[in-house]
């Protein structure tokens, strides 16, 4: 090894996971750690200016997402959101006059795991759940869904845009079965903001979450948008914030920043996607034609534009981010080995996915910190790593790819 | 094992980590055996003071620049270990003369662990007398490496899984 004192460069394409605040973010958030902090819920002047605040960024982020100021409810993130309505919703109309749990809820099985693990909690507690699959792309098929639908169905939470493969599901479609069954539906959007419209009556959607940390925006702070009429059970006991859907007292910096981030990722959507869905096929071109056995997943168009999840047969998905790290490059790999369960990610074997094939998977997401520049910098460094590591494998022979999977 | 073996033999297996030594202690488990045996990692440090993922500088050093990585011309004996579902698979190679290991190379598939493991085991087992070799653990490669984290101790026994199936190839040959 080299050792190289001098600075690496760091190009970070792992957006899916977490943003940089942008600079408008911060200082619209300053001003209300000191001086212009307070509790809305005091009644002296200084809670009452916090109050404005926070029904001011209300407002704003009602206005983009084309609803109500008092169809929003503030979480801590899109985990809580999703938890919020999920138990708020089969806890609301699946619990009889003896309190036992009756009732049925449908998610797909790409799910993220805030939306998959209370599912499965929901499970235990005596609700009975249907796992929709998916097709090798990562799309919900329209009819399955309604097939599955039952009389005591609740709800149907299934997501806008996968978090792993950046496919994009037809939500519009979808919400449409089951309002015309007077079913609910709630949508995971995390993902979506900054690429995809969130108009939810466009949508058809009776719940949505979002996370501010996901467009540029501080973590731990989120959104749930639950329509007017639809019956929340409060999972956050306590002061009665938010319409008493939700107690704690409110994140009133991290609100604020919100409602500027997402404000700003609705206005630069149409020229940022345009942008980054042209990044991002040129890298998927380049790889695909410089690196042999690889597999570009998800939707081949309906996906989001930051998204290039790729697979290449042979090598392990650990050993490209480690190696793409010491390079300075930050990606992220669904392989068994980055995480802790030492098995490929659900969203893969759901896609269906050879498993050999699903460990050497790396996925880049590109942002507002990414241009061309970093493309020419990753494509031969990830070109020689591949290489190096497929060099090192005992399974890895040249036209791999496809004695693993016939397309 | 060709690409289409690997293929066909994934659908009939399931991936079944060695449990055992989840919630270990990511430390030089040599340097510190607790009483229970030689391949049991201690539980008592808390799960939770380490990061879940950390590799030491020479697990680091290893995986960036493997050892006797590649394949012998003419080996005495090889063995293979671990499973694609899993997402590791070991070759070892062994030039064998007088009972002396002369040579020895690996080819791993899987994560940065797997690769500095079997890297760390042809270190080890070059130039050693087959019975000395034999008597390397797992707790030796582990303490070679520095330690190694908890969720990744089933790597370094998948290497020496790798080596002990070319020996029992090489006495089996020799007899």
């Amino acid at each position: 090894m080299s050792k190289n004192t001098s600075k690496i460069r760091e190009i970070y394409c792992d957006h899916a996971a977490t943003t940089p605040v942008s600079a408008e973010v911060v200082r619209a958030m300053l001003p209300y750690f000191t001086p212009k902090f307070g509790n809305p819920s005091a009644l002296h002047r200084r809670g009452q200016n916090a109050k404005k605040a926070l029904e001011e960024a209300r407002s704003r982020v009602a206005k983009v997402l084309a609803c109500e100021p008092a169809e929003i409810i503030f979480t801590s993130g899109g985990t809580e959101s999703d938890n919020l309505a999920l138990k708020g919703v089969l806890e609301a109309y699946g619990l009889n006059r003896k309190r036992s749990r009756r009732g049925h809820l449908i998610i797909s099985q790409i799910e993220h795991h805030a939306i998959l693990d209370t599912a499965k909690y929901l499970e235990k507690q005596g609700f009975k759940v249907t796992y929709l699959p998916v097709d090798r792309d990562g799309l919900v098929n329209p009819k399955k869904l309604a097939k599955a639908l039952r009389k005591n169905t609740l709800l149907v939470s299934i997501m806008y845009a996968n978090n792993e493969v950046g496919t994009v599901q037809p939500i519009e479609q979808l919400a449409k079965i089951c309002r015309e069954k007077g079913i609910l539906f709630h949508t995971d959007a995390v993902q979506a903001p900054g690429a995809l419209p969130l108009s939810v009556r466009k949508l058809n959607v009776d719940l949505l979450s979002l996370s501010a940390h996901k467009f540029y925006g501080p973590q731990g702070v989120g959104i749930l948008y639950v329509k007017n009429g639809v019956k929340l059970q409060t999972q956050n006991i306590g002061g009665g914030q938010e319409s008493k859907r939700r107690a704690s007292t409110e994140n009133l910096a991290g609100i604020v920043g919100l409602s500027v981030a997402l404000e700003n990722a609705e206005k630069s959507r149409v020229k940022e996607t345009a942008r980054l869905a042209k990044l991002r096929d040129k890298f998927v071109a380049e790889v695909l034609r410089k690196i042999p056995d690889t597999r570009f997943n998800g939707h081949k168009q309906k996906r989001l534009p930051c998204n290039a999840h790729l697979c290449f047969a042979g090598v392990e998905g650990e050993s490209i981010l480690l190696r793409l790290n010491a390079q300075g490059i930050c990606i992220s790999s669904a392989s068994a080995c980055a995480s802790s369960s030492l098995e490929p990610s659900h969203v893969l074997r759901a896609l269906g996915l050879p498993i050999v094939l699903a460990h050497g998977s790396a996925r880049f997401t590109f942002g507002k910190l990414n241009s061309e520049k970093d493309i020419a910098y990753i494509v031969p460094k990830l070109t020689k790593i591949i290489a190096d590591l497929r060099a090192m494998s005992p399974i890895y022979e040249p036209g791999m790819l496809k004695k693993l999977i016939k397309e | 094992m060709s690409a289409r073996k690997t293929g066909e033999k994934i659908k009939n297996q399931k991936c079944v980590a060695t449990k055992r030594f989840v919630g270990g202690k990511p430390t030089g488990a040599g340097a510190n055996r607790p009483a229970g045996g030689r391949n049991q990692i201690s539980r008592r440090n808390n799960l939770f003071s380490k990061p879940k993922i950390m590799y030491t500088k020479k697990v680091e050093e290893h995986f960036k620049h493997p050892r006797n990585m590649g394949e012998l011309p003419n080996p005495t004996a090889s063995g293979q270990a671990g499973n694609p579902v899993c997402g590791d698979i070991m070759q070892v190679q062994l030039e064998i003369k007088n009972d002396t290991i002369t040579d020895a190379k690996f080819k791993t598939f899987g994560c940065a662990a797997a690769i500095a493991t079997t890297s760390a085991l042809t270190e080890l087992i070059k130039g050693k007398t087959i019975a000395e070799a034999e008597k390397i653990t797992f707790d030796d490669i582990v303490e070679y490496l520095g330690g190694l984290p908890p969720i990744k101790m089933h790597c370094s026994q998948l290497a020496l899984n790798a080596f002990h199936e070319a020996l029992t190839a090489y006495k089996k040959k020799s007899k």
